[in-house]
């Protein structure tokens, strides 16, 4: 979330992945777990291709980790590219929406329906780099590089 | 009638020193049988700034594409919903605190038309140029007034007026360089005399004559007007002649409110001439800009309906609590429903004007057609300050530009300087960016 207060937080972490196999959303999971250690917050995720299920998944899990939005900032939106291939949609990915509760209600609730549910990466890794202290975010990169090269296209 | 004259687009009823009123748009300013030539009516474009949020379930309908029944908020559009474009998760990210702590409305506010982080001081101020500033910069030359900046509330603009930030932040739009804000005008009076006064200050002896006589400012043109109306067809006589009821309607609001004034309490805080009622106060200031559109005195106005962070009580609503401090309910019924209802409030004051510029006819449109009008907040949720997903309404086609009786919804994150891109495109600026902006907004099937 955007900084508030002027005290040097710990480092922004910004990751972006294709997401493409369990693997990629465990080092997501990684990322919160030093979140959860007070090792970094995580600012921005972002995904390299452009489908919506898997964006669904990822946004789920990032709720997870992220709990209730509190004043002043809610749960930002997953980047992700709307070019190239969307690619397979891992099982893995769709099954937790069709767990139910005892009285029929989902477990989990997707609140990604479309595109328009998600954000453009490069205006996201922006806005939220904005809000970190000089020298104290990170990116981490899983999969072929194409976020970097746009970011430099923009003034900041 | 056809006539081998053709009326400048430029002519203005004079009178002895003290009067200049521009004119409608005429048939006869036309050339006679030569319609591929007559001129496009101008496009204009005005913002309505609304503070402290809304209440967003009463806001966003729960579907996108047609305007199907509008929100609650929105029911005093419900007759112009052909007519709206209705835009969904746009965001001014330099809203938000940043780095810079606390103060979103002073942010908010100061970023709104500028597009830019502002500093976060009482002192040293500095914003940016206001993208209405940047279009007056290139088309205000055409007009009379390159823009017009209005409000009803306090306009000081020194002092701190949220967490740090100066009051010039909360209490103005429009902003001619990032040191200079544009502070709106908020006295009827003021802004009748600025439109149809020759903008000579008249001595005390003739404001005192003015004053004791009663006179109508139309009564100093009475021999031009006359001299117009004889060379007019009947179908353009009827237009002066609605255009002249409704200055001369105006007038006698501002004398109302001026003579309301001295008798309810002279020592009132408001302005000599500013009426005490919020309804009555925003109806005149609107018929003037709605007027001055007509006459094509502008094309760009920018018009706070209350100053950011504002704790206006609303006692013609039965509301006694602040505006500001209602906004921070923390989800209490009651006072969302308090919040709700100033919402519905101030669109229902706000369609009032739209009804104007619906009603005004130019050919074979009508001047809303031709106008691009901003109704919108810097905040979306007040109570938790956010600045995503702003309420944001268009209205008007820009003159065949947008196509409207639509819900839009962008990406979210979507910047709000997209939008404002795009409008600067209408209106004939084509910077490559402006403020955060990351392009033009997509799918909006412009015309």
């Amino acid at each position: 979330m955007p900084q508030f207060g002027n005290a040097k937080p710990s480092a922004g972490a910004f990751y972006d992945s294709g997401f493409t196999t369990i693997d990629d959303l465990l080092a997501m999971a990684v990322l919160y777990g030093l979140q959860g250690k007070g090792d970094c917050r995580v600012a921005i995720v972002t995904m390299s291709r452009p489908n919506v299920a898997v964006a669904g998944f990822v946004d789920t899990v990032q709720r997870y980790y992220r709990g209730a939005p509190g004043n002043f900032a809610q749960v930002p939106p997953v980047g992700m590219r709307t070019d190239g291939s969307a690619g397979e949609t891992p099982a893995a990915f769709t099954l937790p929406f069709d767990r139910k509760k005892p009285d029929g209600t989902p477990v989990y609730r997707n609140q990604v329906k479309s595109v328009i549910e998600t954000g453009d990466p490069i205006t996201l890794i922006r806005n939220y780099m904005e809000a970190q202290h000089d020298g104290n975010a990170f990116m981490v990169l899983r999969g072929p590089r194409r976020i970097s090269p746009r970011l430099s296209t923009f003034p900041v | 009638m056809i006539t081998r004259k053709t009326l400048p687009r430029r002519t203005f009823l004079r009178g002895l020193g003290t009067a200049a009123i521009g004119l409608p748009f005429l048939d006869a300013m036309s050339p006679a049988l030569r319609a591929s030539t007559m001129p496009n009516p101008p496009v204009r474009m005005a913002f309505f700034y609304v503070p402290n949020g809304i209440i967003m379930d009463g806001w966003n309908p729960d579907y996108e594409g047609k305007l199907q029944a509008l929100p609650r908020a929105l029911k005093s559009l419900e007759p112009y919903k052909e007519d709206i474009l209705q835009l969904g998760n746009l965001t001014h990210n330099t809203g938000r605190a940043l780095l810079d702590g606390a103060g979103d409305h002073g942010r908010c506010c100061g970023s709104y038309l500028t597009g830019i982080q502002v500093k976060k001081s009482v002192t040293d101020i500095r914003a940016g140029v206001s993208f209405d500033q940047i279009v007056a910069n290139e088309v205000g030359g055409k007009t009379r007034f390159p823009s017009l900046e209005l409000g009803m509330d306090d306009a000081r603009q020194a002092g701190d007026c949220d967490s740090g930030y100066s009051c010039a932040y909360t209490n103005n739009l429009a902003w001619k360089s990032e040191t200079q804000p544009l502070p709106p005008i908020l006295n009827p009076r003021v802004l009748f005399e600025r439109l149809f006064g020759t903008g000579q200050p008249m001595t005390p002896e003739e404001r005192k004559r003015q004053t004791i006589y009663r006179r109508s400012i139309l009564d100093f043109v009475t021999e031009d007007t006359h001299k117009l109306e004889g060379s007019l067809g009947p179908t353009d006589r009827r237009k002066l002649d609605e255009y002249l009821t409704a200055i001369r309607a105006v007038e006698r609001q501002i004398e109302r409110a001026e003579s309301d004034n001295r008798q309810i309490d002279p020592h009132m805080d408001k302005p000599y001439g500013v009426p005490a009622d919020f309804a009555e106060h925003f109806k005149l200031m609107s018929s003037m800009v709605a007027i001055a559109f007509q006459a094509d005195l502008t094309r760009i106005v920018t018009f706070l309906m209350t100053n950011e962070g504002t704790s206006r009580p609303y006692r013609e609503l039965n509301i006694a609590d602040g505006h500001h401090p209602l906004t921070h309910h923390r989800g209490q019924a009651e006072l969302m429903e308090k919040v709700r209802r100033i919402n519905e409030y101030h669109v229902q004051q706000f369609a009032g004007f739209v009804e104007k510029m619906k009603t005004a006819k130019e050919g074979d449109r009508s001047m809303l057609d031709n106008s691009m009008i901003v109704y919108g907040a810097g905040l979306s949720d007040g109570n938790a300050h956010l600045h995503e997903d702003l309420p944001t309404v268009v209205i008007g086609r820009g003159g065949s530009y947008f196509k409207t009786g639509q819900r839009i919804v962008a990406r979210r994150e979507t910047p709000m300087c997209n939008l404002f891109l795009t409008m600067m495109d209408r209106m004939g600026v084509h910077p490559e960016r402006f403020g955060d902006s990351t392009g033009r907004l997509q799918g909006l099937n412009l015309g």
